[in-house]
């Protein structure tokens, strides 16, 4: 039974609270859509590792806060791991693996920002994202896209589960040497039922979609509330203040 | 005239799809009261759908083709109605529950559909709070859709068709995903529904649960209602009348178990002993089960979902490994890693298991894997399946039956032993149904072993010979289907109940 009570939040930024089983930490959607492109841009103007290490303590400090421990504990491993192979690939003279340390170096320039993706897919609900967007008046030709990715993502996990399943018991096995030795027939043999399956889906969602009114032109509303706090001020001014000290070259100190 | 007493009418309605090869419909006149429940029945491919499609709008809006005649709607023409107007009047739920959700978390789900129509936020959330009362759904609230039964998923897309308030509810198969206990759930909640004064257009084949529900029965062939009976004439309706239309039965209890008179002595199969599988070191899956399932008999495993028989399943064909005990083929041990090839699983949709471009490939493909060369002949296994004729074309291009017949067709090529069918019946009509039974037969003619797992009772009563029925991880019984278990086992299929 869902409670109508809005009294009991609390001055922190809540969305959903009254409706999914009680508080939920978290931040509002559009902050963490502008702390997005905050970290972004600072990936790509930094140029000392300092900055870049600031960035990603602070993604951890917001994962820790939204009580994502699995999530900070995944991150971390990979950017461990990322630096370590650099570090070591970086004192090898050769071609090869002197490509492949740029690559890496690539990849960890941009790192924050997949991290920082992660946490906002697994920390919003699809209700609070729209109501968020619907709040500063986004058309429904934006929001309903949103909806329907959002939901996307579990679908295709959860049919290529079922896919590899049936790949095996018609004794096609996607281990390394398969993959390395038939790459091709390999991404066919998982691309193409995926796909089939997928585009099932997607029909009979819409035709599911048009019997609920999706073609409505009137201005959609929402279940959820979500509204701004502390929380979402204070973790905006950090992330903005690490892109200042990233634009000034961190010559600030 | 009194406040419109029609819920539906259709006058000489024709229909055609532009670019489908979907049956249309031909010459369809029609009335459904308020209030009333009306079943519409017939083969696949009669035009039920197309039926119920007309009925919640999405013909035209969403399937275009060329439509005819009179249809109104509450007594006003399907022209005039604007298709969001339309799905505050009708409520409509679908046949897969994997394709009719939007959100990811049920309370959202339910209330999708006020959204987009704009109402405000108190209403939503008071509609919220009634569909959750009428219906008795509270067990549903809060919950992530991928966590939610097959029989969970239905009455959560029918409580969010409810809360837009609609008179009229379309269901088209609502039960074909199903499994006995949850079809009698959905039972329960087209009761309240009815109660509540609904009108309601369900398309179904299984009819049995139907039975107090139903008010009109109409029988549907090539496009056409061809005939029309009320409840009460349709349970007179003779067997061999309605095994001749190729419907499913309408009473369970009619439905006679022929035994197996020429049954040949038990032939050693597979059997396990002391199995026990857990996904999680807390709380096994199944625990301690020891069982044999005789080479020469077409074994059902029947249970609630969740219990464990699928896990079963999964098991025995190398899909999840055992945490302890023993499986045999034949006196052999196999071990985990041998299973999967020599028991070969055919699931409950076969699109998932089929990967080549041609009919002939996709059992090429399984030769090429196969330990036996060359021994068996592509065409003799395409043939002995009825696929031959079709060798050439693209397996999606295939029906569902087909598909399904190529997959087994894939497991006989890679020389299975042991075939395992989940579900090979559900959602199929009568004469389908029989075409599994004679595959099956066949099959096990040729020395496979069967083991299938269905809740359908006609199918399991006229294939099957023994049942092990499995509830909360462990055998809960194990007998041979025949005049004397006849009433267990129908019990199990009527009064399951959680």
């Amino acid at each position: 039974m869902i409670k109508t009570d809005t009294q009991c939040v609390p001055t922190v930024a809540i969305s959903t609270a009254v409706f999914c089983g009680g508080y939920r930490r978290t931040i509002e959607p559009r902050t963490k859509l502008l702390i997005l492109l905050i970290v972004n841009t600072t990936s790509f103007v930094q140029n000392n590792v300092l900055c870049e290490m600031l960035c990603i303590v602070l993604i951890t400090v917001a994962m820790l806060y939204h009580l994502s421990y699995r999530l900070v504990l995944k991150n971390l491993l990979i950017f461990g791991a990322m630096a370590l192979l650099i570090l070591l690939t970086l004192r090898v003279e050769n071609t090869i693996i002197g490509m492949l340390s740029v690559v890496l170096i690539m990849a960890r320039k941009i790192f924050p920002t997949f991290m920082f993706a992660a946490l906002l897919m697994s920390s919003t609900q699809v209700g609070e994202m729209t109501s968020s967007l619907q709040a500063i008046h986004t058309p429904r030709q934006i929001t309903i896209p949103i909806v329907i990715i959002m939901r996307f993502f579990p679908t295709i996990k959860e049919e290529s589960k079922a896919i590899l399943d049936a790949a095996k018991v018609r004794g096609i096995r996607f281990t390394f040497w398969s993959c390395l030795r038939a790459p091709n027939q390999m991404i066919e043999y998982i691309m193409v039922p995926l796909i089939m399956q997928l585009s099932v889906v997607a029909e009979e969602l819409s035709a599911a979609a048009v019997t609920k009114g999706i073609d409505s032109d009137k201005q959609r509303t929402s279940l959820y509330q979500t509204r701004f706090g502390a929380m979402d001020l204070i973790f905006t001014l950090l992330f903005s203040a690490n892109l200042i000290f990233a634009l000034t070259g961190g010559g600030v100190w | 005239m009194v406040k419109n007493q029609c819920a539906i009418k259709m006058k000489n309605v024709n229909f055609t799809y532009a670019n489908r090869t979907e049956e249309g419909l031909r010459d369809i006149n029609l009335t459904i009261r308020r209030g009333e429940c009306v079943l519409l029945t017939g083969a696949s491919g009669c035009g039920k759908t197309s039926l119920t499609r007309i009925v919640n709008g999405l013909i035209p809006h969403f399937y275009e083709g060329e439509l005819g005649g009179d249809i109104s709607i509450d007594g006003q023409s399907i022209t005039s109605w604007k298709i969001d107007e339309l799905s505050m009047k009708v409520g409509s739920v679908f046949q897969n529950p994997r394709s009719q959700f939007f959100n990811l978390d049920t309370t959202n789900e339910i209330a999708f559909g006020c959204e987009n129509l704009g109402i405000s936020r108190e209403q939503i959330v008071q509609r919220v709070n009634n569909t959750v009362t009428d219906l008795q759904i509270s067990q549903l609230m809060d919950r992530n859709i991928f966590s939610l039964s097959g029989g969970e998923k239905q009455m959560l897309a029918i409580a969010s068709a409810y809360t837009l308030g609609p008179d009229i509810f379309v269901l088209d198969e609502p039960s074909a995903n199903l499994d006995a206990f949850a079809t009698n759930q959905l039972r329960s909640v087209m009761e309240k529904l009815k109660e509540e004064g609904k009108t309601i257009l369900i398309a179904e084949h299984r009819l049995y649960y139907l039975a107090d529900i139903a008010d009109r029965i109409l029988y549907m062939d090539k496009g056409r209602i061809v005939q029309e009976w009320s409840a009460k004439e349709f349970s007179k309706v003779s067997k061999e009348q309605r095994i001749e239309m190729g419907l499913r039965a309408w009473d369970l209890s009619q439905v006679q178990i022929e035994p197996n008179l020429n049954l040949s002595i038990e032939e050693q199969g597979t059997s396990v002993q002391h199995l026990s599988v857990a996904y999680t070191k807390k709380a096994p899956v199944l625990e301690d089960i020891s069982c044999v399932m005789p080479r020469n008999r077409i074994t059902a495993i029947i249970g609630r979902n969740g219990h464990g028989k699928s896990t079963f399943a999964r098991c025995l064909c190398g899909l999840t490994k055992e945490s302890s005990g023993k499986v045999f083929y034949c006196g052999n041990e196999q071990p985990y890693k041998h299973r999967c090839g020599q028991n070969y699983f055919v699931m409950q949709d076969p699109n998932y298991q089929l990967f080549s471009d041609s009919v002939i490939g996709e059992v090429e493909l399984s030769l090429k894997r196969g330990k036996r060369e060359k021994a068996v002949n592509v065409l003799e296994i395409l043939s002995f399946l009825s696929l031959n004729e079709f060798a050439e074309q693209h397996p999606m291009s295939l029906s569902g039956g087909q598909k399904q017949r190529l997959a087994i067709a894939a497991g006989i090529a890679q020389s299975a032993d042991v075939l395992i069918l989940d579900e090979p019946t559900s959602g199929l009509d009568y004469n389908n149904m029989l075409r599994v039974h004679t595959l099956l037969d066949q099959l096990k003619a040729e020395g496979k072993e069967i083991i299938v797992i269905t809740h359908d009772y006609e199918f399991l009563v006229n294939t099957c010979d023994c049942v092990i029925v499995i509830e909360d991880g462990a055998i809960a019984d194990c007998y041979t289907i025949n005049t004397e278990n006849e009433e267990k086992l129908l019990h199990f299929f009527v009064n399951i109940k959680n």
